[in-house]
């Protein structure tokens, strides 16, 4: 039976829509602490956790940091949001490293997780599920062939008491809490997220996931994702977040730091539809080594503001990095995403697919920063970005900032913007499709290039919702 | 104080100049076709100048004004401030040959605003001073066009900071930015740009676009095109690209016998030079811009 | 005599894979070449390499031209040297005119040919210029067009003729100049570098036998596998014709 709006194509998350997502269960766990933060609050959440000495002073430092780093200059107007009124950090289990079964995880956790689908998808194709909740992770499995191999796939808490070395050795490094204000309040208020690490020569085929969970009322989420490919290494790593609706403000600034060594690889999928009352103030940071090869694709729906703009740091000699990604702004939304790229080694080079779409209003802005230092001899670098405005309420901003202090680079930037072509529409309408799926087919045909990149089920999910956000009318 | 340029023109009838409290104004009659260009060149000087220039093309007025800073313009700083009313329905061409003395710092702002159904045409040509600071605004109406083209070329240790906005607020309006430079040595170019297209501006066709050619492995090049459209019934683009010489079109001029530094000279020279098949009926200007490179 | 130009055992590859596996081949003044060959056999490798092109990498043999190693030369030098590859892909370069650009070239010869002589005066040069042009069946205005800028492919080759006719090389390499010329064009490139190349060399590139009617070789080579297989007289191209390459 073909695909359509009535019979979308069955995959994970084909039974859903928006209330599923919207669904919250009450909790009582979110008396334990109050709102705000203090360096008692930083002591408290480290000591909770049994941490290493040193984990504690780079809170500190970092929560000192925070007072003294200035809110960004550029993007979306940041002041609505309250940092005072957020809640950062609460345990919903006592439990740490997870459950070691499905059936062991409490029920109202479970009935979340159901709802959204994970058992499922765990048993189809995941290779092993971290999962948060309320900043703890609560489910987590490794399945026996990766821990043969020596692949480590463990909630960030558990890894630096498993693993405090190689944690130590790498934790905020690509990411220093200098970077900017969100990271060094995020270096102090860091909690859960997850820790991969692949070792030298292991390639890892089925796609390793994480589910991020944000529940009660103005929750803040400052989960730590470090993942380390060792030379020779390949894996798949895909994020998927998703959050209810809520009135007060919701902020996400978490951050994810990838190494790949040399002749590494690593493809990093990640579809966030964060509710849309966020604040979606990630950090996503990659360094690359000789050879190494990185692909990200993303998928941003929801959020209310997002500040996204994930980074390839090209260091080793012809490493290599893609960044496809699509970005919906709806109503009341602003999409502020781009791509970051440093080439820095001889014969690097890059490729950035962004396709955004803006609708009801919502503001899409790509804000790209492609540099080519002195070093990078030969460097390539091919960047798209197209925006489809889909009515005439709607805006989009490209901002690209190219540099370059080597005469050998060659770059190429291209961007288009428009609508929906008529004649386009028409000639679909005229074979007897309705108008508007005859603009979804067309919107959907837009993203393909970026779609088609996912893992199937992926795939499905962001043209479902793709799907919802065309339907949605103003919020 | 006497005025710092002179006007030049074939027939000096329906052009007025005036000197105001605040500058000069300088305004072309309406209805009337001005035959050969009107030029305005700047007189020789060491002192520091403070230039402000308003211009008004009257109402159906045609003409090609040839704005020229030779390199005997010589003072440390130079502030300039020009801006241009283009009537509605004129047709303007504005072509601006810089070439003032190396070691001058220049900062210009350059204000043009396109009326209904009006057409212009600007050509900004940028070799001289040792700093440049270029600003220059287009604000274009209904079915009105405007064309911007800016080559420049950085030597030595100049450094040029050239900035190209352009924003459509009526229906209909079509506008393209062209950017050219070529960076040599230890020299800074970057150029800069916004096309904003307002929600009142339906029917829109823009483009903007910056091609550079970096030659020397110290110098610096940037490019920041960008665009700002809030509605959708538009078609808009744009495309920057830093590139070298390509070695291929280096090998066959080198099949011809051609050795590489020709090959460079040649390369580099006609990169800059096909906007000057434009400027056909001004052989003139073409030879003077040729002369610079 | 030694010969003009002398391939030894020519290994080359490009991006890493060996393409030339051992060509040898000698040139003597006044002879014309047809050098045939499957796709992808090496030809257009062979020409490219004679010129110097980046790309391609020399990893053995040797190559002499009128006595000095070519391969120690730049692109620039040969070209000096009286050597003139016609490309099967000519380059379209925006801004330089064909004039122009043959202008440069020409006054780079003489300086190197004739460095005590003033350069050519432009009047004359274009004389000479457009008399080439009328027998190649050129329209007037061609040269002021920028160099193969939206040239047809047929325009293309006609134009890198003129070129050589202009340049009046010791040795031409022509790679695929027939492919996509109808007869008439045909003919008439055939007459231009017959004209062009009197009592000098060619190196006739070709996959079709079509071009052997109107350029006689004296010599026919086959190139399969980047190798020369055999090689023969005029006759030998007949042979192939009916046969194909397949037969060797």
């Amino acid at each position: 039976m073909k695909p359509s709006r009535k019979n979308p194509s069955p995959g994970v998350f084909s039974g859903l829509n928006r209330k599923t997502f919207d669904h919250h269960d009450s909790t009582g766990y979110m008396k334990k602490f109050g709102k705000g933060h203090s360096e008692e609050l930083v002591r408290v959440i480290s000591e909770d956790k049994g941490e290493p000495k040193w984990m504690l002073d780079l809170r500190l430092r970092a929560y000192r940091h925070f007072f003294k780093a200035p809110l960004p200059s550029f993007g979306p107007d940041l002041s609505k949001l309250d940092l005072d009124g957020i809640c950062y950090f609460a345990k919903a289990a006592d439990k740490k490293g997870g459950f070691k079964s499905w059936e062991a995880v409490p029920k109202e956790i479970k009935n979340t997780f159901e709802r959204l689908g994970i058992p499922e998808a765990e048993r189809k194709i995941l290779a092993g599920v971290g999962a948060q909740y309320e900043s703890e992770v609560i489910y987590h499995k490794i399945e026996k062939e990766w821990a043969r191999q020596g692949v480590i796939f463990l909630d960030m808490d558990v890894a630096l008491q498993k693993h405090p070395d190689l944690v130590k050795k790498y934790f905020m490094k690509v990411v220093p809490i200098t970077d900017h204000k969100f990271m060094a309040l995020h270096g102090a208020m860091w909690s859960g997220g997850t820790f991969l690490y692949i070792p030298k020569g292991v390639k890892v085929e089925k796609p390793l996931q994480a589910y991020f969970r944000m529940n009660a009322r103005s929750m803040g989420q400052f989960e730590h994702t470090l993942i380390i490919i060792d030379d020779g290494a390949k894996g798949h790593y895909i994020e998927g977040c998703s959050a209810p609706k809520y009135g007060s403000s919701a902020l996400h600034a978490g951050c994810v730091e990838i190494y790949v060594g040399k002749n590494a690889k690593l493809r990093y999928s990640s579809v966030e539809n964060w509710s849309k009352d966020t604040y979606n103030l990630n950090t996503k940071r990659a360094i690359l080594s000789k050879n190494a090869v990185i692909e990200w694709v993303g998928g941003n729906m929801g959020s209310g503001v997002t500040m996204l703009y994930p980074a390839s740091i090209l260091k080793g000699d012809n490493a290599k990095a893609d960044h496809l990604g699509i970005a919906f702004a709806n109503a009341g939304q602003i999409q502020d995403t781009g791509s970051k790229v440093f080439h820095i080694g001889k014969n690097t080079s890059s490729r950035v697919i962004m396709k955004s779409l803006s609708k009801g209003g919502g503001q899409s802005v790509y804000r790209g920063d492609l540099r080519i230092a002195k070093t990078a001899t030969n460097a390539i670098s091919q960047v798209e970005c197209d925006a489809l405005i889909l009515d005439p309420k709607s805006s989009s901003e490209t901002i690209p900032n190219i540099e370059s202090a080597n005469d050998t680079a060659t770059i190429n930037h291209e961007a288009r913007v428009g609508r929906l072509n008529e004649e386009d529409v028409f000639y679909l309408m005229s074979r007897g499709i309705p108008q508007e799926e005859a603009e979804a087919m067309i919107v959907n045909g837009f993203i393909n290039p970026i779609v088609r990149e996912l893992p199937l089920e992926y795939a499905v999910e962001m043209n479902r919702l793709i799907q919802m956000e065309m339907e949605n009318k103003v919020a | 104080m006497p005025i710092p340029f002179d006007i030049l023109a074939p027939e000096t009838r329906g052009i007025t100049l005036k000197v105001t409290k605040g500058g000069y104004t300088l305004t072309l009659a309406a209805n009337r076709t001005f035959e050969g260009p009107i030029l305005i060149k700047f007189r020789p000087t060491d002192k520091n100048l403070n230039i402000s220039l308003s211009v008004t093309i009257g109402k159906n007025a045609k003409a090609t004004i040839v704005e020229e800073w030779p390199s005997d313009v010589r003072p440390a700083t130079i502030n300039y401030d020009v801006r241009i009313a283009a009537n509605e329905k004129s047709d303007l061409r504005w072509i601006t040959i810089q070439n003032v003395a190396k070691t001058s710092i220049m900062a210009e702002k350059r204000k043009t605003t396109i009326g209904n159904k009006a057409e212009v045409n600007i050509y900004s040509f940028d070799f001289g001073a040792k700093r440049l600071e270029s600003h220059c605004e287009q604000s274009i109406g209904a079915e009105a066009e405007c064309n911007l083209t800016s080559v420049a070329r950085t030597q030595g240790t100049q450094h040029f900071d050239i900035i190209c906005d352009e924003s459509f607020t009526g229906k209909s309006g079509r506008g393209e930015i062209r950017c050219k430079g070529v960076a040599q040595d230890t020299s800074h170019l970057k150029f800069g740009g916004l096309l904003t297209i307002e929600k009142t501006a339906g029917g829109t066709q823009a483009y903007l676009k910056q091609e550079t050619l970096n030659l020397s492995s110290k110098a610096k090049v940037s490019a920041t095109p960008a665009l700002n459209i809030k509605t959708n019934d538009v078609k808009a683009g744009h495309g920057a690209s830093i590139r070298n010489l390509s070695p291929e079109e280096l090998f066959y001029l080198a099949s011809r016998g051609i050795n590489e530094k020709m090959g460079k000279k040649m390369l580099t020279e006609a990169f800059l030079k096909e906007v000057l098949n434009e400027l056909a009926d001004l052989p003139d200007v073409q030879k003077r811009v040729t002369s610079f490179l | 005599m030694a010969p003009l130009l002398n391939i030894q055992n020519l290994h080359a590859s490009v991006e890493g894979k060996p393409v030339l596996n051992g060509v040898n081949l000698k040139i003597n003044e006044g002879e014309i070449h047809a050098l045939m060959g499957p796709n992808g056999s090496g030809k257009s490798t062979l020409s490219n390499i004679l010129m110097g092109h980046p790309k391609f990498r020399v990893t053995k043999g040797k190559v002499m031209y009128k006595g000095k190693d070519l391969l120690k030369m730049k692109p620039h030098e040969r070209a000096l040297a009286g050597i003139f590859l016609a490309f099967q892909y000519p380059k379209e370069i925006g801004g330089v005119s064909l004039e122009e650009f043959l202008l440069a070239a020409y006054r780079a010869k003489q300086k190197h040919d004739k460095p005590n002589d003033p350069p050519v005066l432009v009047f004359r040069f274009k004389a000479m210029l457009d008399e080439l042009m009328k027998k190649l069946k050129m329209p007037e205005k061609f040269a002021e067009r920028y160099l193969n800028v939206g040239f047809s492919g047929g325009e293309k080759k006609k134009a890198e003729v003129l070129q050589m006719a202009v340049l009046r090389p010791d040795l031409a390499v022509m790679d695929e100049t027939d492919s996509g010329l109808d007869v008439d064009a045909l003919k008439t490139v055939c007459a231009g570098i017959k004209q062009a190349m009197k009592g000098k060399s060619v190196l006739l590139v070709t996959h079709y036998q079509r071009v052997l009617k109107y350029l006689t070789p004296d010599f026919v080579h086959v190139l399969k596998d980047g190798k020369i297989v055999k090689s023969g007289g005029k006759n030998f191209a007949e042979e192939l014709e009916k046969k194909g390459y397949e037969a060797l």
